[in-house]
């Protein structure tokens, strides 16, 4: 069955095709200095955010995704509040689906058999622009996130491939919506975000931009800050998501 | 079956333990009244603490920074300052804060008024679409600045995230007749002051502490002309004037006034009696109290001289009523000063008339120098003006209309409401003391300049006839 929704949306030509992504190493925004860098393998990503109308053929399978018959506890009451019923969304069916919870997004992952990507794939996938890998050094492309992140969000999502593909042919990763991740709640900035240097983990020490990687790398802390004011069952109206696979031959 | 179960015991759990921190001690209840700068919220009547309920709404929207430049602000409430809050010491404080659905980004609080971890801000990090509840009591009386403080916070303050929260004493501040609500920011935009556009914050010039803007009450503006503040002369008048920052301290100053008293800090005493200028630090707050003695606009400025008039930091406060000689006396008198000694005269007009004229060339000269000595100040280089403050000379339609108009301006002054290319202005051009051929050389040459195109020069005998012709 999953292996069969797999390939009808294969064949649709839609976004579930995916994008290699070569392993490397990530450190993350804040971490202690003497602390070894998150080594990543190679995975493979959907190269657009799974839209409107790919989340309307999952939940016609599957049901208890549908909006009216999914607990609360599974998704906060804006779960899909744009749409007008349960097999209706009443929208562009290319615009990327928000307004679900992480349990739902990883729900729909696991039906291709895929899953979210962790903190460190999103990252190491998002840190690349058009011809560089790295680009969390470059001034302009760090600008063109930031200017992104301080626009409110428009009614209307425009259609996913609207934004900027990246070195790795991957769409949308900035300046369209926020992605779900699926460790979103390991990361500790607190609500107090000043204060994350009293963490008894100690993963944020001292001064608390002084021990960050890069304190002046705003769209990084941007997303951190995000990510952590989510709770699973949270939907917002700009928080979509795409899925990734680990390559399998890497896995011996 | 079994997991609905768990919900409806964590819930009813959950009940019981918020009616308990509801009823303790406090029996009565009250909605805070909430106001948008520069107004602020009536005096505290009543000699009990209570539970006061206040809730404030993030939103991100795009507003007017200055005339034909928008910016992308993070508010409080929808303006910048956000709403003011005004409770009593003892108060018991149950706080909402919603997030609106279409914020990019989480929003908390900080109230510098609250006293545990981060102000609140650790117990209200709160996504778009969500609604943070938590509680404080004011323990300690004085004016606070609240802030956003979600990383990176010098972003979310930047963007406007800032108001006041008073918190009275239990026996109240004293009477006074009037009170207003101003908060000082900055603000950093990628494009520099008055470059046209909806600007983008800059993070570079924020690290750099490098504002285009520094502003009271959120745009250039916002506290002149139709919206300057309003008072009667005779009146006592208290500010409670806030410093956002994020970055920059305040040497706040009002022209023409003196403060007669200073609560230091935001503090809940008097520390200081017949003070010109008043330091606010970023992220603090001050309250001045004067009397008003004597009518005209008081100009409110940091005295950080340039961020007044050369970005913003300007606002007015106008007090209406009849003059008072013995207080402020006005020009009485020009007379011809002789350093080497003998006695002071009367300037003598007929002596000025008997020297030679100048030449249409030295009279431009000569009004470019009168231009960089006297009018500069407020009508800027270029001509260019203050946009609400200032008018411009610059393609003026008004300067250029009416010959006889322009030079009344200079030699008798001008007051009340005028229109100069398309927009308003209600402020004050004082009589100006020049001679009447300093006159006609600079008008001469403004009319001249900056894109004006008079053909003809202004005589002497035109500035005389206006002057005492009519």
């Amino acid at each position: 069955m999953k292996a069969l929704l797999l390939l009808i949306l294969t064949f649709s030509g839609v976004s579930s095709e995916l994008c290699r992504v070569p392993g490397g190493e990530f450190k993350p925004l804040i971490a202690d200095r003497d602390e070894p860098p998150v080594r990543v393998l190679a995975f493979e990503m959907q190269c657009l955010p799974v839209t409107v109308g790919e989340f309307l053929e999952f939940v016609k399978e599957e049901k208890k995704w549908q909006k009216g018959d999914v607990p609360r506890i599974f998704a906060d009451d804006r779960y899909l509040q744009s749409w007008q019923d349960s097999l209706n969304p009443n929208q562009d069916l290319k615009a990327p689906v928000t307004g679900v919870s992480w349990y739902a997004a990883r729900a729909y992952c696991q039906s291709l058999e895929l899953e979210l990507p962790t903190i460190a794939q999103w990252e190491i996938a998002g840190m690349a622009s058009e011809d560089r890998r790295d680009a969390t050094t470059d001034p302009e492309f760090l600008e063109r996130i930031l200017n992104w992140y301080s626009r409110p969000t428009p009614k209307t999502h425009p259609q996913v491939q609207s934004t900027f593909a990246n070195l790795y042919e991957i769409w949308d990763l900035h300046g369209l919506i926020w992605e779900w991740v699926l460790d979103f709640q390991s990361f500790l900035v607190t609500g107090e975000s000043r204060q994350d240097a009293g963490l008894e983990r100690g993963l944020f020490c001292g001064a608390a931009a002084d021990r960050s990687v890069d304190a002046s790398n705003y769209a990084a802390f941007m997303r951190y800050g995000l990510r952590s004011s989510l709770k699973a069952a949270y939907t917002l109206p700009n928080l979509g998501f795409r899925c990734v696979r680990e390559i399998p031959s890497q896995m011996e | 079956m079994q997991t609905r179960k768990a919900m409806a015991l964590v819930l009813g759990l959950g009940m019981i333990w918020q009616n308990t921190w509801a009823v303790r001690d406090y029996e009565r209840e009250e909605v805070a009244q909430l106001t948008h700068a520069p107004n602020v919220p009536p005096p505290i009547t009543r000699d009990y603490a209570a539970r006061v309920q206040v809730e404030l709404e993030t939103v991100e929207k795009v507003g007017r920074m200055a005339d034909g430049v928008e910016y992308t602000y993070w508010t409080f409430g929808g303006t910048v300052p956000g709403p003011m809050i005004r409770v009593r010491e003892g108060d018991m404080v149950d706080f909402k804060l919603h997030n609106h659905p279409t914020s990019k980004m989480p929003h908390n609080i900080d109230l510098h008024a609250v006293t545990g971890p981060g102000g609140g801000a650790a117990a209200s990090l709160t996504a778009p679409g969500h609604t943070s509840r938590f509680g404080f009591k004011v323990l300690n009386p004085g004016l606070y600045i609240y802030h956003c403080a979600t990383a990176p916070v010098g972003m979310h303050i930047a963007n406007g995230m800032y108001g006041l929260i008073l918190v009275e004493p239990k026996e109240g501040l004293p009477k006074v007749d009037r009170e207003f609500y101003v908060v000082q920011s900055e603000f950093y935009t990628k494009g520099r002051n008055g470059e046209p556009g909806l600007q983008p914050f800059s993070m570079e010039k924020a690290v750099d502490e490098r504002p285009d803007y520094v502003v009271f009450n959120g745009s250039v503006g916002a506290l002149t002309g139709d919206r300057a503040l309003m008072a009667n002369k005779g009146e006592k008048i208290r500010l409670f004037m806030g410093n956002g920052g994020p970055n920059l301290v305040s040497s706040f100053h009002v022209i023409g006034e003196i403060f007669d008293e200073v609560y230091g800090e935001g503090g809940s005493t008097i520390n200081q009696r017949n003070v010109q200028t008043t330091l606010i630090p970023a992220g603090g707050a001050a309250m001045v109290t004067f009397r008003a003695e004597f009518p005209g606009t008081l100009v409110l400025v940091d005295h950080s001289i340039t961020r007044a008039f050369n970005k913003g930091a300007l606002g007015m406060l106008k007090i209406e009523g009849k003059e008072d000689r013995e207080i402020y006396s006005g020009k009485v008198s020009d007379t011809v000063y002789h350093p080497e000694g003998g006695t002071l005269q009367d300037m003598p007009q007929v002596a000025v008339a008997a020297r030679p004229e100048l030449s249409p060339a030295e009279l431009m000269e000569r009004g470019k120098e009168v231009y960089s000595s006297v009018c500069l100040a407020c009508h800027q280089a270029g001509g260019k003006g203050i946009p609400g403050v200032f008018p411009p000379l610059a393609k003026s339609d008004w300067l250029m209309k009416d010959k006889e108009r322009s030079i009344s301006a200079v030699v008798k002054g001008l007051s009340g409401e005028i229109t100069v290319n398309g927009t308003k202005y209600n402020s004050i051009m004082p009589v100006l003391d020049l001679s009447d051929e300093d006159v006609a050389a600079v008008l001469s040459y403004v009319r001249k300049s900056f894109g004006n195109e008079a053909r003809d020069m202004v005589s002497v005998d035109e500035v005389r006839n206006v002057k005492y012709g009519h």
